[in-house]
């Protein structure tokens, strides 16, 4: 079971797309082609929505469960399997310690993600930062991991997507966050609705007040 | 579609009707007396006053000209109730509080009598909202009889450096001690702190005084905490009177 991957585009993020859906408490982030620097912020936003994760290792993609897909994102790339039949690698980290190690990263030239046995198994983060001279300066991160048994790897199945009824352009996502914002302090609740004919509706009912927002001429 | 002929139908309904092209005009004097959970709405014909007190002790009102309506209908010649502060305030400045400019929130505000809630409906870059905040049985509100025949001492200044000097006071202290009079140091805050005590002297001929008129040495010491929620107030203002 072996994995390393390099990073040396720093450039602007390109061409990022990402998904989102929700089923059986499993939130699924699919990312399309896009540097570490936006690596960086996912993992950022997914220490914030959960403590503990699980982090899948395919031959082209990165799963993090609370799951993400990573293609086209690292400039070298290598990973050997569990077997051949089962070519993945199933770890659980704390995305925190991630984020942590990542911010050493923020001005690096390139980054290495090894996986690799010291003490237990870590994921090793090799950052090179820039120099002035000839030397270069290496800071390396072991985060631990615990490696997550073939039996347990149906547990992180990613989830079918299911149906949709409506299908709706979001508003003004600024307006949408100022709304959604104060209807957080009045309340814990919020119920949205949308219909085909473009508009979409958020209402919060609380014992002192009911607020709802109309939103109109949506693209469906 | 449905929602503009039925507002049209039921708008006779309503004892109180207020609409403002800008609703920021009111979440803004709002905010300065926002101090207490809850706040007593008194509304005539000359406009709308909003109350909020605490510990029976101290009480901030802002009023809200008739003329700042864009219109102003009221059918009773006094109407009260009072309502959650905080909720209204949320409402108001649903769509964000900071100004964006060249956007505006209008306002409609409708009231159908006691009992009924407080109807709010605001627009944004045409996306509604509407709310319905309970209203609640009002409470007896603290009259101080202020009466302008007999000040003893008066001063206008302008409320920036009174500002300052009331963001400067050593909140250590449990009280404020003002002293106005003819003589020097004419008007003096000071405060009584475990660093020490601390005086803030405004001479009467400094630029930031209006007009001084004072009669008799008076000095008076109020509760820091009770006069600390004035200070919103100051922010927004340009001119303070003082008595």
């Amino acid at each position: 079971m072996r994995f390393r991957g390099k990073i040396v585009d720093i450039g602007c993020i390109q061409h990022f797309t990402s998904k989102c859906c929700h089923t059986n408490n499993v939130v699924i982030m699919t990312l399309i082609s896009f540097n570490w620097m936006l690596f960086t912020r996912v993992i950022g936003t997914l220490s914030k929505l959960i403590k503990v994760c699980v982090l899948r290792i395919t031959s082209g993609n990165w799963y993090f469960i609370l799951s993400e897909r990573l293609g086209h994102f690292f400039d070298e790339y290598a990973m050997e399997g569990v077997s051949n039949d089962d070519n993945e690698i199933y770890l659980e980290l704390a995305p925190e310690n991630l984020v942590k190690a990542l911010k050493t990263a923020q001005a690096a030239k390139w980054i290495k993600i090894k996986l690799t046995k010291k003490h237990g198994p870590c994921l090793t983060v090799d950052v090179d930062l820039p120099t002035l001279g000839t030397h270069s300066r290496t800071v390396v991160h072991d985060i631990p991991v615990s490696v997550i048994p073939r039996r347990l790897w149906q547990d992180y199945e990613e989830p079918e997507l299911p149906q949709f009824d409506v299908s709706i352009t979001m508003p003004q996502i600024k307006m949408l966050r100022n709304v959604v914002d104060k209807m957080k302090n009045l309340s814990n609740f919020v119920v949205l609705s949308a219909n085909q004919n473009g508009e979409m509706k958020l209402l919060v009912e609380t014992d002192m007040v009911s607020i709802s927002t109309h939103f109109r001429d949506l693209d469906i | 579609m449905a929602l503009s002929t039925q507002q049209s139908d039921s708008d006779r309904q309503y004892v109180m009707l207020a609409k403002i092209d800008n609703a920021r005009n009111v979440s803004h004097i709002l905010k300065a007396i926002h101090f207490k959970e809850t706040a007593t709405v008194f509304a005539s014909s000359m406009g709308l006053k909003v109350t909020v007190e605490d510990a029976k002790c101290v009480q901030a009102n802002a009023f809200i000209q008739e003329g700042l309506f864009h219109e102003f209908n009221i059918k009773e010649d006094q109407i009260t109730f009072k309502i959650n502060l905080t909720v209204l305030l949320e409402c108001l400045t649903i769509f964000g509080s900071g100004p964006v400019p060249g956007v505006t929130t209008s306002l409609k505000m409708c009231y159908a009598g006691y009992g009924c809630p407080l109807l709010l409906i605001l627009e944004e870059e045409g996306v509604l909202t509407d709310c319905s905040i309970k209203t609640l049985e009002p409470d007896e509100v603290l009259d101080f009889n202020f009466c302008s025949t007999n000040v003893i001492n008066k001063i206008i200044m302008k409320s920036e450096c009174l500002k300052e000097a009331f963001s400067e006071l050593d909140m250590t202290s449990d009280v404020l001690q003002i002293m106005l009079s003819p003589d020097p140091p004419y008007f003096r805050l000071s405060t009584f702190g475990n660093a020490g005590s601390t005086h803030s002297d405004f001479p009467k001929d400094s630029d930031m005084v209006e007009s001084f008129l004072c009669t008799q040495t008076q000095t008076n010491r109020y509760k820091l905490s009770l006069l600390k929620p004035s200070v919103k107030a100051l922010a927004i203002s340009t001119l303070e009177e003082h008595i």
